[in-house]
Order: structure tokens, then C-alpha cells, then sequence
């Protein structure tokens, strides 16, 4: 074997494992989709003291979901690279960070709205990294910019609307243009 | 004059390890698709990688399918490494 087909055969299967990170616009998807309602929902329900069950619903449903999915989407791929352990240690840690943010701002009194944008935005920030996707870069930016609006400018009662509308910027419209990019792939 | 690692100088064996470099751990099958290679030969190669101490292969069961998967290891990695360097030097790179 010549010297240069070394090269050729080394940069294709290098190039090939890089594009074999594992199909991620389904959580995007999933969680925007979920999520955005549940926000809508809480705002229209202000003032029911039980609005904020639709949270915990919506939070088990889509772990359920995301669990299964996860699952069979790792025997499709075939393949587990770095990037798709570093994606998987970031929504990691976020889960759980995420779990305390919320019991510290309830205890708190505060809508927990902003301190997820912040948290999510941090973690979509990375994905979009790993993938060299950029349009999940420019949603995290959304999200952290709806994390200022929560933390600063928006009284709480509209936070579930802030909240909404960075989650279909940061995730949907991202989840949609990664989704076609993943399908013309396939 | 440069001597490249014969292990590694082979179309098949190149292609394997150059893909698992990037990876934690990759299936069969999943090598049979990116490499284009029949099961029969591919099994061939992983042997001798194996033998020589550049990967490891796990057999196990997921749901229930058959799962191998093909790990490389610190020495694969390090004979990987040494191939390019000698492949650099050797193409004047």
C-alpha cells in the first residue's frame, strides 16, 4: 500500500467517526415540545394554585420518552464517540443542577424560569460546540438572552411566556434545521 | 529509511483503527458499514489488531441482539500515533 493512500484511507474514516455523533434534534424536539405547552399552560392557569403540576407531568413524560428513545437510538448508531460522551456529561450534570436550581428558587419564592434558560442555554451552548452545529450556538444565545429578560426585565408572572418563546428559539427552530440536516444523511 | 508498522500498513486494519481513534467503543456492524468490508474479512482483521494488543472486543447482548463491540486500546492508540509520525517523515510531511 502506497504512502498517500495511508493518508486518504486515515482523513475518510477519521472524517466518517466525526459525523457519527448519535442523532440529538429528537430531545430538542422532544423537550420544546413539551415544555413550550406546559410554560403556555402555567401562565393561562395563574391564579390556580395548582398550576404548577403541569412541571413535574410534563418532566416524568418526557424523561420516559427521552429514556426509551435514548436507548434504541445507541444500538442504531452502532457507534459511542468522545463528543457523544461530553454530550451526554453535560445534559447529565444540567439535570441535576437543574433539580436544585428549582428547589432553591421555589424555596426562594422565584419563579424558576430564568435560572433553567440560564442553565439550558449554558448546556445547548456546549452540544452546539461538539457538533460544530452552529445554529444550537446562536439558540443558546436565545435562551441566555431569556434568562436576562427573567432575571432583570420581565415581571415573574410573564416569565412562562419568556420562557416559551427562548425554548422555541433555542430549541425548536435548531432541533428542526439539525433534524432535516440528520434525515438528508440517513 | 522510515519502516512503517506492517500491523497497521494494511488497507483493511488502517481504516479500522483510524475510525476507533476517534471513538469509545464502535459495533461490528457499524464497522462493516463505514469500512465496506465483508464480515468474513473484517473478522480477519480485528483478530490480528486484537492479538497484537490494539483492541479489545466485548461480546454482549442489548435487548435481544448481539452487540460486539471494539474498543482500542492505549497501545493501539500509541501504534496509531507512530504510524502517522512515520508516514509524516516518510512523505516528508
Amino acid at each position: 500500500m502506497e504512502a498517500l493512500k495511508s493518508i486518504e484511507i486515515i482523513e475518510s474514516m477519521i472524517w466518517e467517526s466525526k459525523k457519527s455523533l448519535q442523532r440529538n434534534s429528537f430531545y430538542f424536539l422532544l423537550w420544546g415540545g413539551l415544555l413550550i405547552p406546559s410554560a403556555i399552560v402555567e401562565y393561562l392557569l395563574q391564579g390556580n394554585p395548582n398550576n404548577w403540576m403541569v412541571w413535574p407531568a410534563m418532566g416524568i413524560i418526557g424523561g420516559i420518552i427521552a429514556t426509551i428513545y435514548g436507548r434504541k437510538e445507541s444500538q442504531r448508531s452502532g457507534v459511542f464517540t468522545v463528543g457523544d460522551r461530553i454530550t451526554a456529561y453535560t445534559w447529565g450534570g444540567f439535570l441535576f443542577t437543574l433539580v436544585f436550581a428549582i428547589i432553591f428558587s421555589v424555596s426562594q419564592h422565584f419563579p424558576p424560569h430564568g435560572l433553567i434558560l440560564l442553565l439550558a442555554g449554558w448546556a445547548t451552548f456546549i452540544s452546539g460546540g461538539i457538533s460544530r452545529f452552529k445554529p444550537f450556538v446562536y439558540g443558546a444565545i436565545f435562551l441566555e438572552i431569556g434568562a436576562i429578560l427573567c432575571g432583570f426585565f420581565v415581571a415573574p408572572e410573564f416569565h412562562p411566556l419568556v420562557f416559551a418563546g427562548s425554548l422555541f428559539l433555542g430549541y425548536i427552530i435548531p432541533g428542526i434545521l439539525l433534524m432535516k440536516l440528520e434525515n438528508g444523511k440517513a | 529509511m522510515v519502516k512503517l508498522n506492517p500491523i497497521l500498513h494494511q488497507e483493511l486494519r488502517l481504516a479500522v483503527i483510524s475510525f476507533l481513534v476517534n471513538t469509545e467503543w464502535v459495533d461490528f456492524k457499524k464497522l462493516v458499514e463505514v469500512t465496506g468490508a465483508t464480515k468474513g474479512n473484517l473478522s480477519v482483521q480485528i483478530s490480528k489488531l486484537q492479538k497484537e494488543g490494539y483492541l479489545e472486543v466485548k461480546k454482549s447482548f442489548k435487548g435481544n441482539y448481539p452487540l460486539t463491540e471494539c474498543i482500542i486500546t492505549e497501545k493501539g492508540r500509541t501504534a496509531f500515533d507512530t504510524y502517522v509520525k512515520d508516514l509524516k517523515r516518510l512523505l516528508n510531511m
